[in-house]
């Protein structure tokens, strides 16, 4: 599609697709913004988009938010294509510094959501299959984990102990060394 | 959707996602997350899900710490972690004496008997595996290297896999130096090559070897007074072997490494600096040694007052780190981003061997053997 010539790039551009969150709202999106879903894209090759895509696993809020990612990731995916020949080299490194540096901010502003937004966020990069978004926020929730105890980590995600005392004390034994 | 939803909400599948991108540098990180419920411990312990755990983060599997020799009167060898906490601490520590490491990689360490030098011995730390080979005859001094032989490994876990072991010794009595190949699948050595080298008053100095492709390089110390170092290089395709001198240097502490592209380097001291050089071999260029880099230790390890010592004592392979002792403690530093941490107040005098691998909660069991019955 996009790598066949200037021309079909201008038309997968201009080319819509409907998305339905679970409550029904519509989302109109470029092909460019919705092939960032590998889920989506196998269901534009494989023709199935005509009328929407359902979306019954994500909802309106998630399904905004989703969009609202891609969109700006496949604006950066579009710019690092096209952007080289109108600059010498100096100056399109520059550009290209400067919008990886905005994306970064983008992408640190865009996890600044609460608990379970970033949850229901991992479900739908999951279920859609967004490499980037997966890796983004899944990042994140590791990030949080690393160096804490496990009770820090039930008591930070409402995590429910249900380890038997024998399973507990098993686990303790083994690997005592990792809570010194 | 519900206000409080948490991990275990989440499809295990999502939630492995997020346990898979636990760094893997510190090893109590992943097998604390394995004690949280029983999903988690589920998908921590589940052989597939750790499989893509490690390469997902790939190589080089994580340093987890070094040895080090403590001469009273003795050489004892210890096992310094440089993560916290560490799985070989405590009550597992590792203490391997009379045995002492030599060589390092794929996740196995080889070690020398401190006293019957010609007896070696495999181990794998984190299995507690280990093997000792079929004594060689009348070796005094050698330089060796262990590593996998499994084709197409990726070394990310090849615990319990076939090996090899690469021996260079000298004999004195015919002026001889000797490459033997122990093959764990044969169970036996085998004589590789020997290459006479002359009546030269040489003596054959223990230095730690590495392997670079189908080569070997090593170091040989000529003269009566050992004044006359040269690196040895061994094919082990052709059964050629060339000598290279070293570049310009304060002293005889350095290393040899593989560079990121695959050649020859070296690791030396000037002053307060450490000098990186790569072996150049393009017939059309300079063959020789190319400086490729100077970092600067005052700057790079935050120190006001003047470094006046400094002993490269070690590199860990595919990690990219060097061990460098001064008279402020001994360091390990980065190649990549040349950031500096210390890792003992003192300034270790001999050269270590660092120890890299994995550490999943499936290699957790603290109960680590050790290596063989000490005497």
């Amino acid at each position: 599609m996009a790598s066949a010539g200037s021309g079909d790039e201008k038309a997968a551009a201009a080319a819509m697709i409907t998305l339905i969150s679970s409550d029904n709202e519509k989302f109109e999106v470029t092909e460019a913004t919705a092939t960032l879903s590998q889920t989506i894209r196998h269901m534009i090759e494989d023709g199935c988009t005509d009328g929407g895509v359902p979306l019954p696993n994500v909802t309106s809020k998630i399904l905004a938010r989703v969009i609202e990612y891609c969109k700006k990731h496949a604006t950066a995916a579009a710019g690092e294509e096209g952007s080289s020949s109108s600059f010498s080299d100096a100056a399109f490194l520059e550009v290209d510094r400067a919008f990886l540096e905005e994306l970064e901010e983008f992408d640190d502003a865009f996890l600044e959501v609460d608990r379970a937004t970033l949850f229901d966020l991992i479900l739908a990069a999951n279920y859609l299959d967004i490499k980037g978004l997966l890796n983004l926020t899944c990042q994140k929730v590791a990030d949080s984990v690393k160096g804490k105890t496990p009770e820090q980590i039930r008591e930070m995600y409402n995590i429910v102990n249900d380890l038997t005392p024998e399973e507990e004390a098993e686990i303790r034994r083994e690997t005592q060394w990792a809570f010194e | 959707m519900a206000a409080a939803r948490s991990p275990p909400g989440l499809i295990e599948d999502a939630l492995a996602d997020i346990l898979l991108r636990i760094p893997p540098y510190e090893p109590a990180h992943l097998v604390r997350a394995s004690f949280v419920c029983k999903i988690w411990r589920r998908i921590l312990s589940d052989p597939a899900f750790l499989h893509r755990y490690r390469r997902f983060h790939r190589t080089p599997p994580p340093l987890l710490g070094f040895f080090k020799d403590v001469h009273c009167p003795d050489p004892i060898p210890r096992f310094v972690p440089t993560t916290a906490p560490s799985p070989f601490s405590g009550a597992a520590l590792f203490h391997p004496n009379p045995w002492l490491p030599i060589d390092c990689r794929h996740g196995r360490v080889l070690l020398q008997h401190a006293r019957n030098r010609s007896n070696l011995l495999v181990w794998d730390p984190v299995t507690g595996d280990r093997l000792e080979l079929p004594g060689l005859s009348n070796i005094s001094r050698l330089s060796a290297v262990v590593l996998c032989a499994a084709a197409g490994c990726d070394h990310c876990h090849c615990h319990g896999g076939p090996y090899l072991v690469l021996c260079v010794d000298y004999d004195s009595t015919t002026g001889f130096a000797h490459v033997d190949l122990y093959s764990s699948q044969v169970g036996a050595w085998g004589g590789m090559v020997s290459f006479g080298m002359g009546d030269m008053e040489s003596s054959f100095c223990q230095s730690s070897a590495v392997l670079i492709g189908d080569e070997i390089y090593f170091t040989l110390t000529l003269g009566v007074d050992g004044d006359d170092t040269t690196i040895v290089n061994c094919d082990l395709a052709s059964h050629n072997f060339s000598t290279i001198s070293l570049p310009q240097l304060d002293n005889m502490s350095f290393v040899l490494m593989p560079t990121e592209e695959g050649l020859l380097g070296l690791a030396g001291t000037r002053g307060s600096s450490v000098f990186l050089w790569s072996w150049m071999v393009n017939a059309e260029v300079v063959t020789g040694w190319v400086q490729c880099r100077v970092i600067d230790l005052q700057t790079t390890l935050s120190v006001d007052s003047p470094i006046n010592q400094v002993n490269i004592i070690g590199f860990a392979e595919g990690v990219n780190v060097i061990f460098v002792a001064t008279n402020y403690g001994t360091f390990i530093i980065d190649l990549k981003s040349e950031q500096a941490r210390k890792v003992s107040e003192s300034m270790i005098c001999y050269p270590v061997v660092p120890f890299m691998s994995f550490y999943t909660p499936d290699c957790a069991c603290s109960k680590l053997p050790l290596p063989a019955e000490t005497n």
